[in-house]
């Protein structure tokens, strides 16, 4: 700032260079490579003909019911399970996380459903990379740089989610972390960005996000529509419009209570709506 | 309403907001606890100013239980409102699409540019002839002369003209010439100009302000209601957010959101939203998907040279394209283009 203020500087311009035109790209650029990449996750491939639908719980209770819930969502369509999001609350216990992780792991096996953990430490990377089929990096650890640096030595896939106030390119460049790392086995997860709305809840659901990344990358997009939970008649509209839009997949959570929730039975006709604008846009559920 | 008093508020305080309002007519539903005191507030709240209740030194806070809306609010209007835009029925099965140059440059570019997209489709033509531009040395529009273009533009191709409105003096050549009255996204807290327009039965269509919450917008669409014109068709096209790389940020939430609070028709805009033209297609189809009655997109047949907005303008072939695939979409939830 101070050089502003030099004799005879009368405005100092900030030449902005874009990461892509600056070559901060390298891996994640759509120019060096144009056909979009496929991430593989076992049988799973994300990035292909088929739309991925990720499931998660509000709460889990027993191991019996994260089996009940991966026995539906699977005869569902959905392909994939997930822990719920780390909630940034200090007091949350985290042993029934770790417990609702195992419920689900043995549950994702019994079942044959793939796993999605979300990684929030540098020292349960390993761990969790042997159990689970994909990691997950949460919004609010998007710019965690030492976690994205040691997730890139792994060559499990990292789901990567937009920090609810990052953009689009902090996005991408965290992706790029991890693939300078030598991962190259990254899913990007647009979703909700701090807005003025009020009526949902200061964050908007930045759909335009999946085509700006469509364009600037050649990495797999999915949606994450978990944060309009309690809105359940908003879910179906975004989850068509994430799937028009161009996303690979989209991750959506399910409670074990009717009215406000997604349930199990909601989550079928949820599916059945989204299997028909699947189609159209060419691609399969 | 709900007004919750801080603890310990001395019972004259209580009694002086009581009586203020039992004098303007409301009844009060009163809740004694221990420490707290709260006061239900039944009647027609909307008029209420809820700023001047919290002025008070012993209010801790007041809340709206009932949106502050009547006219355009879905509780007292549970069926969706049908708007009728000379003949064009926007809010019912068929999603309407407008579509045109940003700027009326020309009768023979408005004219073409009329042609082709009723070719592909297009129900409506849009076409700025008052151009309200951040800068005041960008080219401003060809105002009157827009319209008598536009105009000749209908004549030929039969496409009901969709123009913005700038200023209230003009409304007089706007109801007379226009078919479905644009107030733009800057405009669209112009409460003067709303006014005036509510006095008409002319159709408006109300851009979302680029800063404006959905109540905001509902009020603003109140205002012309309040007036007496219920034709009010609502647009979405994008909210301003920190993310630059998009001109501003398309908020299709606010389609289901609108659909639950109001009745209105609900359109979007994602020419101006995306402000690339490569993204307008996609955005159109989530658009359709989320449930949109129609959509406003920009089509130039040069938009190398357009005067104004080229980037985010389609050429007609890519429009007609555009159009093609929405209709896949638009079937599958129902409805047709």
């Amino acid at each position: 700032m101070e050089s502003n203020f030099k004799s005879g500087v009368s405005e100092k311009i900030d030449t902005v260079v874009p990461a892509e035109t600056a070559g901060s790209f390298k891996y994640v650029g759509r120019m060096l490579r144009l056909e979009g990449s496929v991430v593989n996750a076992g049988e799973i491939e994300i990035g292909g003909r088929k739309l991925h639908i990720i499931v998660s719980a509000m709460s889990l209770e027993s191991a019996v019911q994260a089996v009940d819930l991966a026995h539906t969502i699977k005869s569902a369509g959905a392909s994939m399970l997930s822990n719920r999001e780390f909630k940034p609350i200090p007091y949350i216990n985290p042993d029934q996380m770790e417990r609702e992780t195992a419920w689900f792991l043995d549950a994702g096996k019994a079942i044959g459903i793939p796993f999605i953990a979300e990684v929030t430490a540098m020292k349960n990377i390993k761990k969790l990379a042997r159990q689970a089929d994909i990691l997950q990096v949460s919004g609010r650890d998007m710019q965690n740089f030492e976690l994205l640096k040691a997730l890139g030595k792994e060559n499990r896939p990292v789901i990567l989610k937009r920090g609810s106030g990052a953009t689009i390119e902090e996005w991408i460049l965290a992706a790029e972390y991890i693939m300078a790392g030598g991962n190259k086995n990254v899913v990007l997860c647009a979703g909700a960005i701090e807005s003025f709305e009020k009526y949902t809840d200061n964050m908007t659901m930045d759909l335009s996000a999946i085509i700006a990344v469509k364009m600037l990358s050649h990495l797999p997009v999915i949606m994450d529509l978990r944060q309009d939970v309690e809105k359940l008649w908003m879910i179906s509209s975004l989850a068509k419009a994430a799937i028009a839009a161009g996303a690979d997949g989209l991750m959506l959570e399910v409670g074990n209570d009717s009215g406000q929730v997604l349930t199990g039975k909601g989550f079928l006709e949820l599916m059945n709506e989204l299997r028909t604008i699947a189609d159209s846009m060419g691609r399969e559920m | 309403m709900v007004i919750v008093f801080k603890p310990g508020a001395p019972e004259e305080a209580k009694t002086r907001v009581k009586n203020n309002l039992k004098n303007q007519g409301f009844q009060i539903n009163e809740i004694n606890g221990v420490n707290m005191t709260i006061f239900g507030i039944i009647g027609d709240t909307s008029s209420l100013d809820i700023n001047l209740l919290r002025v008070d030194d012993f209010v801790e806070k007041v809340m709206r239980v009932q949106e502050p809306f009547k006219r355009a609010n879905r509780m007292f209007h549970p069926e969706d409102s049908i708007i009728d835009v000379d003949g064009i029925k926007f809010g019912g099965q068929k999603i309407q699409v407008i579509a045109g140059p940003c700027s009326v440059e020309s009768m023979e570019q408005v004219t073409n540019v009329a042609k082709s997209v009723r070719e592909s489709g297009a129900t409506l033509l849009r076409g700025g002839a008052f151009k309200p531009r951040t800068s005041p040395y960008s080219f401003q529009g060809l105002k009157e002369l827009g319209i008598d273009y536009l105009k000749a533009a209908k004549a030929e191709t039969g496409l009901p003209i969709v123009t913005e409105i700038m200023s209230a003096d003009k409304i007089d050549r706007f109801v007379e010439d226009v078919d479905l009255i644009q107030v733009g996204a800057r405009n669209m807290q112009n409460f003067e100009l709303l006014k005036e327009l509510g006095k008409t039965s002319k159709p408006v269509l109300l851009k979302r302000g680029l800063s404006a919450t959905i109540e905001e917008w509902i009020m603003s669409a109140e205002y012309i209601m309040a007036g007496g014109n219920e034709n009010v068709i609502l647009c979405e096209r994008g909210i301003r957010t920190f993310e630059h790389y998009t001109r501003n940020t398309l908020d299709l939430s606010a389609i289901p959101v609108i659909k639950k609070l109001s009745y209105l028709p609900i359109i979007v805009d994602p020419s101006h939203a995306a402000g690339m033209w490569w993204m307008v297609e996609p955005l159109a189809k989530a658009a359709v998907a989320a449930g949109a009655d129609g959509l406003l997109i920009e089509v130039h047949n040069d938009p190398e040279h357009a005067l104004s907005d080229g980037a985010q303008s389609l050429k007609p072939e890519r429009f007609e394209k555009l159009m093609k695939e929405l209709h896949g979409i638009a079937k599958i939830i129902g409805r047709y283009l």
